[in-house]
């Protein structure tokens, strides 16, 4: 009956452990940043999954009453599911590193992941296998640079952008996507509460117009003291306006304050589609001239 | 090293390390009683 009882136990604790992986690793839709290439799932679940026995190990030592075969199981446990984490997210910060034009250089998580799977290896040889501290040692080293080569290496450098004056804008360009990402997130999030499907689709071409703005400022980030308006005044306004709409639309129902929200929110779009087509145009417009100087080159040179 | 051979080798590598402590751990904890018994009475013997 016992034994029942803990197979069961051990049964459920390994079943909410792979959901909560499950979850975290895929994330909720709320948290997900549109990152077009996400790592594959199974590359972080590999960790997560090859270290499941020695979850059951600990769980087996402390019921034969094996005190340090426990500890080490449990400890090494620990350290190779720390391990398994931050590698996962070292894959993320990776790819969107990789997805971003403008980025800081990511946390070196995946190096430190590498690290903790290592050392949490090496302490499970050692003490809940019994080998040799010599052999628990080759045992940690050969896990880290297996990590190392089948993570990758964190990205270095930090790709960077300079202002025609020659200054390095990184911070500031950063900063201003960032704080914008926040203001579509947090429309996103309002619209949520908001429980009419038109006004929903109204404010979802909103925030996929924001977001391809964004897209535009981050491609060429000169843009950025232009469309300074746009992050500072719109995307703030629009944030206040939709949270205080989906507050006040909880409580009390009113056919003038949706007449006026769905006017603001029209307004609200066509704005958007204004700063999106200034963009655009003055991407042609460089276009033209860059094209404009080449020909008047190739003019000079006898080539035309 | 290319991308392809170098991640094989690391996966290959990750199996036999981390792969094979995990489950070497499991079958010593799962091992025969007697192996327990030893266990517990070097424990007794390190407490004394």
């Amino acid at each position: 009956m016992i034994r029942v009882l803990a197979l069961v136990a051990i049964l459920t604790a390994i079943a909410i452990l792979i959901l909560v992986v499950r979850s975290k690793l895929l994330g909720s839709r709320e948290e997900q940043r549109p990152i077009p290439d996400q790592p594959s799932p199974a590359k972080g679940l590999l960790m997560f999954l090859l270290t499941l026995p020695v979850l059951v190990a600990a769980i087996i030592a402390m019921a034969r009453g094996l005190l340090m075969p426990m500890i080490g199981n449990a400890v090494g446990y620990g350290l190779l599911l720390g391990g398994a984490w931050l590698l996962w997210r070292g894959l993320v910060a990776e790819a969107a590193y990789a997805h971003r034009l403008v980025a800081k250089t990511p946390w070196p998580l995946k190096t430190v992941g590498g690290g903790l799977i290592g050392l949490g290896t090496g302490l499970t040889a050692w003490l809940g296998v019994g080998h040799h501290p010599g052999i628990a040692f080759a045992f940690g080293l050969v896990a880290l640079l297996g990590c190392r080569l089948f993570y990758g290496t964190d990205p270095v450098e930090a790709k960077r952008v300079t202002a025609a004056s020659g200054l390095d804008t990184t911070d500031q360009v950063l900063a201003a996507l960032t704080q914008a990402e926040r203001s579509i997130a947090a429309v996103e999030q309002s619209s949520r509460d908001i429980r009419q499907p038109e006004l929903n689709q109204r404010l979802r071409r909103v925030a996929a117009l924001a977001r391809e703005i964004l897209t535009l400022l981050e491609e060429d980030p000169r843009d950025l003291r232009r469309a300074r308006k746009f992050l500072n005044i719109y995307l703030d306004g629009v944030q206040r306006v939709v949270e205080g709409y989906a507050r006040t639309h909880q409580r009390a129902a009113s056919p003038d304050l949706d007449a006026n929200f769905r006017r603001v929110l029209t307004s609200i779009e066509e704005v958007f589609q204004e700063q999106r087509r200034k963009l655009l145009e003055s991407d042609i417009m460089d276009l033209d001239v860059q094209i404009e100087v080449l020909t008047s080159q190739l003019r000079r040179e006898g080539l035309l | 090293m290319p991308d392809f051979p170098r991640k094989v080798l690391g996966l290959l590598l990750i199996l036999a390390a981390v792969g094979v402590a995990s489950w070497q751990a499991l079958a010593v904890s799962c091992s025969s009683p007697a192996a327990a018994a030893a266990e517990t009475a070097r424990q007794a013997a390190q407490s004394r």
